[in-house]
């Protein structure tokens, strides 16, 4: 379907944003930035500015589950203008039951009423995992996370599933996982679904996609069903401390001379090399920072099942994988000897098999 | 300790990347030239220093058209010496640079009104008058 049938209404992107006094110019400049962040052709950027303002605005259904609304944060957080915030001119958000100012059965009127306008050509976009064990645990309306996401997918034309908790399951998942927490593909088997995952998601990622299903359609995704564009590349691949690994520089403390000196973090838990996501280049608050920028380890959140993938402090090397097999791997060919032996004493120290250790100030780095 | 302070700083010295790029914009500019085709080059999707950035520049030079779009941040569009390439930066509110392109055209497309602008300010100027 393209983005020109899937609207009743009659007035185009276009000509609503002439009369919200947003220039085309604005539009292009917008276009522009996404093509060069989602690495499209730069001519695409012409393209995307044709066929969005030929378009009316796309009708999305947005539900929320077990989620801590992080992810809305994240995509409305902003205090002056931005581009990104553009993308709420393109697209008639029928229903947010954080965000819309409806409540109660009016609310729920809304969803049910763009359902039936949209049939088909709506699109969905799912925060929070789905309690599997008992309805019981988070409703909406007295309608269950599963049946409201079961009745709302049906006529959907997409679900984008943000954040981590509605891609993987996220931290209602985590060990024990109370309640049988699951991700939306999980339930959803017979529409595409788009995860954008992370902890939560950065913003221009949700915006870009957005604005690509709208053009383009569907963009390319990865195993985990992620976007290519924006998730192709590891946060070590792409993170400007990489230089520092390869010559075998560790902070091994958070407070030590290689901290200081802004070395590598592998050593104090950093999951940069087994997380995909572009926080190393798209960085974070309007790009003024990211995690490792600010000195401490990626802690994987764009990953499925971070939460019980061991301690956010300890080096990846001391999970499942023997450190003395690990310190000849070649993966670390460029590491000094002293990083092995390193390695050597903090496993020594991790009786970490348990899921549930809890984290201590030697975990940190710092001393007993 | 401001971030400034941290020392690490990324490798700043020329690459051999504006070179590279010099031969690409021979390649579209010929083409505009023989066939009218036009082209853009995304300077942030190139592993570019900013050593890169500033040695293409000079390489470039400064042409006679320099003008200034203001919307949501301003864009910055510079004709370079060589007539038919563009340098063209576009900055956020906040005047960080979003994006940084180099487009082998007449006219950036930035710089040109669109028809359906041209129509909503036709009607608007007949309602005043």
């Amino acid at each position: 379907m393209t983005p020109e049938e899937s609207n009743e209404t009659t007035e185009t992107l276009g000509q609503n944003l002439i009369g919200n006094g947003v220039s085309r110019r604005t539009f292009l400049k917008f276009c522009s930035t996404v093509a060069s962040a989602m690495a499209l052709p730069p001519a695409a950027a012409s393209a995307m500015a044709e066929t969005l303002s030929k378009a009316t605005r796309q009708s999305v259904i947005w539900l929320s589950f077990q989620e801590c609304t992080g992810c809305t944060e994240s995509i409305t957080r902003s205090h002056k203008p931005t581009l990104e915030s553009l993308i709420f001119d393109f697209v008639s958000l029928d229903y947010h039951h954080t965000l819309q100012a409806a409540s109660g059965d009016a609310a729920e009127h809304a969803r049910e009423e763009a359902q039936k306008a949209h049939k088909g050509k709506y699109i969905l976009i799912v925060d929070g995992s789905i309690p599997a064990e008992n309805n019981g645990y988070s409703t909406i309306a007295g309608i269950s996370n599963r049946q409201m996401l079961e009745d709302v997918a049906r006529d959907a034309m997409a679900i984008v599933s943000v954040g981590t908790c509605a891609a993987y399951g996220g931290l209602p998942k985590a060990d024990p996982n109370p309640t049988g927490a699951v991700a939306v593909s999980d339930i959803i088997t017979d529409k595409p679904i788009i995860n954008i995952p992370g902890c939560p998601p950065i913003p221009v990622v949700m915006t870009g996609v957005l604005a690509h299903v709208l053009t383009f359609g569907i963009p390319e995704l990865d195993a985990h069903g992620r976007p290519v564009a924006f998730y192709g590349e590891s946060i070590h691949d792409r993170c400007y401390r990489r230089p520092f690994y390869d010559r075998g520089l560790f902070a091994k403390s958070f407070d030590d001379e290689g901290a200081r000196k802004g070395w590598c973090l592998f050593e104090v838990g950093c999951k940069g090399p087994t997380t995909f996501n572009s926080c190393a280049t798209t960085k974070w608050n309007n790009g003024a920072s990211f995690p490792i920028q600010s000195g401490h380890g990626c802690i994987g959140c764009s990953e499925p099942d971070f939460w019980d993938a061991g301690s956010f402090y300890k080096a990846l090397s001391t999970g499942s994988i023997n450190p003395t097999e690990w310190a000849t791997d070649a993966l670390v060919a460029g590491a000094a000897v002293g990083v092995a032996s390193g390695i050597l004493n903090r496993a020594g120290k991790a009786k970490a098999a348990d899921k549930h250790e809890p984290v201590t100030l030697e975990d940190m780095g710092g001393k007993k | 300790m401001n971030l400034i302070d941290i020392p690490v700083k990324a490798l700043d010295k020329p690459t051999g990347m504006a070179n590279a790029v010099m031969n690409e914009l021979s390649d579209h500019l010929k083409r505009l030239a023989d066939e009218g085709e036009t082209s853009i080059v995304d300077l942030q999707s190139l592993p570019m220093t900013e050593a890169d950035i500033d040695e293409l520049a000079d390489m470039l030079g400064v042409g006679e058209v320099k003008a200034t779009v203001s919307s949501i941040g301003t864009s910055s569009v510079r004709e370079t010496a060589y007539r038919g390439i563009w340098w063209v930066t576009h900055y956020g509110h906040d005047e960080k640079v979003v994006s940084e392109l180099i487009e082998i055209t007449q006219v950036p497309e930035i710089l040109i009104t669109h028809m359906d602008e041209i129509r909503h300010s036709a009607q608007s100027i007949a309602a005043v008058n």
